[in-house]
């Protein structure tokens, strides 16, 4: 049922309420357990209209109960279009294309794999119409009953051809410690010496790539663009709006067969009610071996038009900025404490803990490393593209 | 004849008539009853009585003689009664209904030919005797009517009586027949009747079209009464009802058929003490859910959407409330269910795998009366309303739950603005013209609404009404016109921060005309036959801004209109004593009209989007489609002892309407489809076998039964293809074959302290899709086992009744844990981990079994209290097994996680309180 997966779709947790609640229904998670097991190819590529070496990633289906990814390695890859492309494998399982390249429309392009022996190929793709993202904004707003900051896009009038987008997010925010402290204390001779900071521990950054499918199309909508798309939603509790946040959101525009294959994959992995289950399968994309076509092959070879925009946004922007910002670690857990010189050293040891303060008596008083060290959370670099 | 001669010596000793000098006596007794009348006379003089205390009602008599003779202060007693006295020496023998001749009849020992003259003349007064033997040949109970006389020379007697129900209701419009006299007669609106019986065995049966039927041997003597109650009373379990299904078990012709005496199940304990028909039916073998929240029914392995459910003649497309936790049928307005799985009388017709008739009671049309339910979850009323006294009456049941009010006062943010409710409503409306008109009218509406999460609001409603004229033309035949209109929708409205607010439903529409009649030819011979015709309009689906700011497009998808008529005639033949032979032929008739847009597809290539070559366009009216094919109904029932039987089924169905769900278990949001040119109407052929036997004059029951189904054009989905608000649903569907075959063993213990039943069932079912191309096929097109194939299937319900007020009830369950298609890896696709399924319904999730205890209290019995009450106090899932209803797999923030839902995982105490007045 499309309609309530759709409204399923943002929630964070969702709840059937009700009678089900008074009636003790409940969902657990279970450890994963594997049931026998069955070997297979994962092909990830995606060629878009940027001058560019592209990438396409091969891998294999590891065992569910194991962690991978399994890399495929010593594949022939090429794509033909209005020429050939060679790709060459960059590190394991990824293979990049010798020469930079851009779709050019109107162009039939089909991936070809020969690896382990077999013979890949897809159907031929088109670069579907361009469309470029319009506005991207932020607001403070209440969603499916929490409080926090939504991210949503709306694009400009598209052409005919543009119907069906896929996005793609990375979010870098700047974040501070609980904590600015000026001084550290290090072991030397196996004594606690108090000595200034040696490198930044205050101010970081922290990177993330999506992970969720987000999709979009305009078949439904009474006009042909998109409005209002939610993005991202971060809760008013977030670290991660704490500071400076920007996110930078990559518009594809995709073909119709290439946003049905996201489509069923999110709702295939999506939440369920707990009453009713789509019926899991196999979920075939448009890559086929040629020999065996009755092979499972895993993956889209899709061309798409890309276009990217990038947001930043303040702490105050949205909230007091007296107010008591959210920290990875809570405030509760950070407070200072007087340790015994044996019990400090330990802690020096493990690099559980840092300077606090000194007693006026000589004694240090400690603070947990977490709540001191940002570069637990991410990194003291400050990113190339990083506005202030 | 030496068989009677020899039974006429068995009762003749040499006997003489009042031989010995009748003593006087005198007595006086008050309110006393007859064996201890007796036994006073036996203390005053040196008589000795004979006679079975069984025979003798509650009657109390009261009387004063003195000096007088014996034999005068018995004439006086046994006047009222069809008791026979006899003095012998000092022994006073007391006879039911024949008297002790001590002569022989006239022409007793004449030759057959004349003894047959006679018997036409019908002018002597000839003795009934009844053959011993004969009897045995059909275990019915004998009943004997009147107290003979010999000076009775009439040839016809009468037999008048009264049929009431448990409550003491009057039974109107009950057929009564007589079969050896091809005669009948109907109850007028009082339950009373007469009619008019030659001396001797004439077999006595009732019927009602949805009332079971009861059979007896009269033998008849003089005048006499015969009432009958029907159904369960308080007082005592209605033996009468019980015993007739107890016998039909072994002599109807129809294979499959369960029935359901609604009264009974009061006792069996159930989730949060609803009483719930549909879930008791499901304990019966062949019938299943595919798992505990299910919605829908899957009957010998076939689809929940092959079932017609029959709410006094109309469909009710989705009985239950919440998913399938509770079935949205009334138990307390509910007369009577019965189940046919195997053999389908030709009457029906338009699902594969079974009928599940349902009739509401009718109303007492003497005095109010009413019910309540105190439940947990709902509370229940139903009342029974007269309106014109003796003609006229209205029963209104009603249900409602109390959750909205209980999440109101549960203070939790999240929760506001949540809904969660469901009622349902049911009226019958019978009105008796004479003794031969009877009018019925029934309505019924149920409601569900509730958040699946806090913006968004699901609601479904059913809608039925049905109107039934019963014309009663002669003893012969008899016939009934019925209209009905059963209506289905669903809404659902979602509210969203971002201008994407929609309101979106789906509504589904019959109205169908059938006229049934009956035709009693003789004997051998009963007819059934009829006509019947139902238009479908669906409105598939459609969507609208739920705002003035939103966005979201309008869509509607082309209502589908299609006409689905039907023509039976069905022979119920007694071959002889032994074979009976139900033979039916329904012939069917499928139209499609338009007006359509249906897209033309490429030939030879799979069909999707990029293989549509065009669109035809069809008018209103037009016809797009028609199917149609004789379906064949034929059982038959063969005696190989008299209480041993044999039956054989044949039957094949059509099925035009199809729901379409890609979910793994049904759910209320899944629509129903109309056949048209791509999606061809499903069909099955189903043969059965089973082996029927009752022991210790039918307190056991014993049934074992095996079928063989195969079906074709069952419907299937492409992996998460998208139904609903699609105009192309022919991209997304595959048809393909299935194949399903069990055996069902059922014991039933039907009286005594200890009663219940044990049902176990093993069978299987599996479906094939094979299609031309790849992406129509699932499995490499062989056949794998369905979503609901549960091989092993156990069940027992039990009753242990302490004392008449006091009761234990125990369900217990154990079934194979249904298929599921389980991950078999994972990969790594767009930074997300994804898992790759096996293929479909590889594995099974754990067994489930579950335990059910109830402790039943029922009011005390005195007639003058104002109300009866009654209480259970029961525990489901006592063993708190946590039995798995699903397993799914989601990617969360880019690693897979398993997930185990499981709807009642934990011991569930419930206390319903229940008083009728």
């Amino acid at each position: 049922m499309k309609l309530i997966k759709f409204i399923l779709k943002y929630k964070k947790t969702f709840f059937l309420l009700t009678i089900a609640m008074l009636i003790v229904s409940c969902v657990e998670e279970i450890p994963l357990e594997s049931e026998g097991f069955e070997e297979a190819i994962v092909i990830e590529g995606s060629i878009t209209n940027e001058l560019k070496q592209h990438e396409i990633k091969l891998s294999r289906v590891y065992a569910i109960d194991s962690i991978g990814p399994s890399a495929l390695s010593g594949a022939d890859i090429r794509v033909i279009g209005n020429s050939e492309f060679i790709f060459q494998e960059s590190e394991p399982g990824v293979y990049v294309s010798r020469d930079s390249f851009a779709a050019q429309p109107g162009v039939n392009y089909q991936l070809q794999i020969s690896a382990n022996g077999e013979e890949y190929e897809s159907t031929p793709m088109q670069l579907p119409g361009s469309s470029s993202i319009g506005v991207l904004q932020a607001n403070r707003i209440d969603y499916g009953g929490e409080n926090g900051v939504a991210i949503t896009l709306n694009n400009q009038s598209t052409n005919e051809s543009a119907n069906y987008y896929r996005y793609e997010y990375v979010e870098t925010f700047k974040f501070n410690s609980n904590y600015f402290k000026v001084n550290d204390l290090i072991l030397v001779d196996g004594e606690p010496v108090e000595v200034p900071k040696q490198k930044e521990e205050y101010t970081c950054y922290q990177t993330n790539k999506s992970q969720e499918i987000i999709l979009s199309n305009t078949n439904s909508l009474s006009e042909d663009s998109v409005n209002d798309l939610l993005i991202k939603f971060i809760p008013s509790d977030s670290p991660s709006l704490s500071n400076r946040y920007s996110l930078l959101v990559k518009q594809y525009v995709i073909s119709r067969e290439a946003y049905t294959y996201y489509e069923i994959l999110e709702e295939l992995s999506g939440l369920d009610n707990v009453f009713t289950q789509s019926q899991p399968g196999f979920l075939a994309g448009n890559i086929l071996n040629i020999s065996n076509p009755e092979e499972k092959v895993i993956g889209y070879f899709d061309i798409s038009s890309v276009s990217t925009k990038r947001i930043y946004f303040d702490y105050e922007d949205f909230y007091d900025p007296e107010s008591i910002r959210p920290r990875f670690v809570p405030y509760a857990s950070c407070e200072a404490s007087l340790p015994s010189t044996a019990t400090l050293i330990a802690q020096l040891e493990q690099d559980i803990v840092r300077w606090s303060t000194t007693t006026p008596s000589g004694a240090f008083m400690v603070v947990p490393t977490r709540c001191v060290d940002c570069t637990r959370f991410g990194s003291n670099v400050k990113p190339e593209f990083w506005e202030d | 004849m030496r068989k009677y001669l020899l039974l006429f010596l068995l009762l003749c000793f040499p006997f003489t008539y009042a031989q010995t000098a009748d003593p006087e006596i005198s007595i006086s007794f008050e309110n006393k009853e007859l064996p201890d009348i007796f036994a006073e006379i036996e203390a005053k003089t040196d008589y000795q009585f004979f006679f079975d205390e069984d025979w003798f009602g509650l009657t109390k008599f009261s009387g004063e003689y003195s000096q007088t003779k014996v034999t005068e202060v018995l004439e006086d007693l046994l006047e009222e009664t069809n008791i026979n006295y006899f003095v012998k020496g000092q022994r006073i023998i007391l006879t039911r209904g024949s008297i002790i001749y001590d002569r022989l009849p006239e022409g007793f020992l004449e030759t057959r030919e004349e003894t047959a003259v006679a018997e036409e003349e019908n002018q002597s007064a000839d003795p009934v005797f009844y053959n011993d033997n004969e009897e045995q040949a059909e275990i019915v109970e004998t009943v004997l009517i009147g107290k003979e006389n010999i000076q009775s020379s009439r040839s016809t007697y009468k037999l008048s009586g009264r049929v009431i129900s448990e409550k003491g209701e009057p039974i109107s419009g009950l057929n009564i027949l007589i079969p050896n006299q091809n005669k009948g007669t109907v109850t007028d609106i009082n339950g009373n009747y007469e009619i008019r019986l030659p001396k001797g065995i004439n077999i006595f049966e009732t019927q009602a079209l949805g009332i079971d039927k009861v059979k007896k041997r009269l033998v008849v003597y003089n005048d006499g009464v015969l009432n009958l109650q029907l159904k369960e009373s308080f007082e005592e379990l209605g033996e009468v009802l019980v015993e007739a299904n107890a016998r039909d078990n072994v002599r109807n012709a129809l294979t499959g058929v369960e029935r359901i005496d609604v009264a009974e199940i009061k006792n069996i304990p159930l989730v949060l003490g609803e009483r719930d028909i549909l879930k008791v039916a499901t304990t019966l073998p062949g019938i299943s859910t595919a798992g505990e929240g299910a919605s829908g029914y899957n009957v010998r392995g076939g689809k929940t959407d092959q079932n017609l459910i029959l709410l006094d003649e109309g469909v009710i497309y989705n009985p239950a409330h919440f998913f399938g936790i509770f079935s949205g049928l009334n138990p307390f307005t509910t007369g009577d269910i019965s189940i046919y799985k195997g053999s389908i009388p030709a009457e029906y017709g338009g699902r594969l795998s079974s009928v599940f008739d349902l009739n509401t009671k009718t109303g007492n049309k003497e005095e109010f009366t009413g019910e309540v339910s105190i439940g947990p979850v709902t509370g229940n009323l139903s009342l029974e309303i007269p309106i014109v006294e003796d003609k006229s009456s209205l029963i209104v049941g009603g249900r409602g739950t109390y959750s909205d009010w209980i999440l109101n006062l549960l203070e939790d943010e999240s929760l506001e603005g949540s809904q969660a409710s469901f009622y349902d409503v049911v009226a019958k409306y019978n009105h008796k013209f004479d003794n031969s008109d009877e009018l019925n009218v029934s309505g019924y509406y149920s409601s569900d609404v509730f958040s699946i999460t806090s913006d968004s609001l699901f609601s479904y409603t059913n809608r039925m009404f049905s109107l039934s004229y019963n014309k009663y033309f002669n003893e012969k035949h008899q016939g009934e016109l019925v209209l009905t209109n059963s209506n289905y929708d669903f809404n659902l409205d979602y509210a969203s921060d971002f201008n994407n607010d929609f309101e979106s439903g789906y509504t589904i529409n019959e109205s169908e005309v059938k006229l049934k009649m009956k035709y009693f030819h003789n004997k051998a011979h009963t007819f059934n036959y009829g006509i019947s015709g139902k238009y479908y309009m669906v409105s598939p689906g459609e969507i609208n801004p739920g705002s003035p700011e939103s966005l979201i497009e309008q869509v509607s998808i082309p209502e589908e209109r299609a006409l689905e008529t039907a023509i039976y005639f069905e022979d119920n033949f007694e071959v002889t004593e032994k074979l009976l032979i139900n033979a039916g032929l329904r012939y069917s008739f499928y139209t499609a009209f338009g007006s359509a847009q249906l897209n033309t597809y490429e030939e030879g290539l799979p069909r999707n989007d990029n293989t549509a070559t065009g669109i035809e366009n069809y008018d209103s009216g037009e016809v797009i489609e028609t199917y149609g094919g004789p379906e064949v109904r034929v059982s038959g029932r063969y005696f190989i002892t008299p209480t041993f039987s044999t039956k054989v089924s044949y039957n094949n169905t059509y099925q035009y309407i199809h729901t379409l769900s890609n979910n793994t278990t049904a759910a209320p949001t899944d629509t129903y489809k109309l056949s048209d040119s791509f999606i061809k109407p499903q069909r099955a052929n189903q043969f059965g076998l089973g082996f029927f036997k009752n022991f210790d004059e039918n307190i056991y029951e014993l049934s074992l039964e095996g079928y063989y189904k195969t079906s074709d054009n069952l419907l299937d989905y492409k992996i998460g293809a998208d139904l609903f608000l699609n105009e192309n649903i022919e991209t997304e569907v595959l048809q393909g074959e299935g194949e399903a075959y069990g055996v069902e063993f059922l014991v039933r213990k039907n009286k005594g302290r200890l009663n219940g039943y044990l049902g176990y069932t093993y069978s299987r079912s599996f479906i094939k899709l094979a299609g031309d191309f790849q992406e129509e096929t699932v499995n490499n097109g062989e056949f794998f086992p369905t979503n609901f194939d549960k091989p092993h299937d156990f069940s027992a319900v039990l009753n242990y009744k302490l004392t008449q007020r006091f009761s234990f009830s125990a369900n217990f369950v154990y079934q194979t844990g249904r298929p599921v298609t389980y991950p078999i890896g994972k990969y790594n696709f767009n930074n997300s981990e994804y898992v790759l399924y096996s293929d479909r319904n590889q594995f099974r999730i754990p067994d489930y079994y579950r335990l059910d205890l109830s402790f039943n209290v029922e009011g005390n019995h005195k007639i003058e209290k104002f109300a009866h009450s009654f209480w259970n106090i029961s525990v489901y899932n006592v063993l708190g097994r946590n039995n798995p209803y699903s397993v799914f797999f989601v990617t969360d923030s880019g690693e897979v996680k398993a997930y185990q839902s499981s709807i009642f995982s934990i011991p569930i105490p419930t206390i319903t309180y229940n008083f009728r007045f």
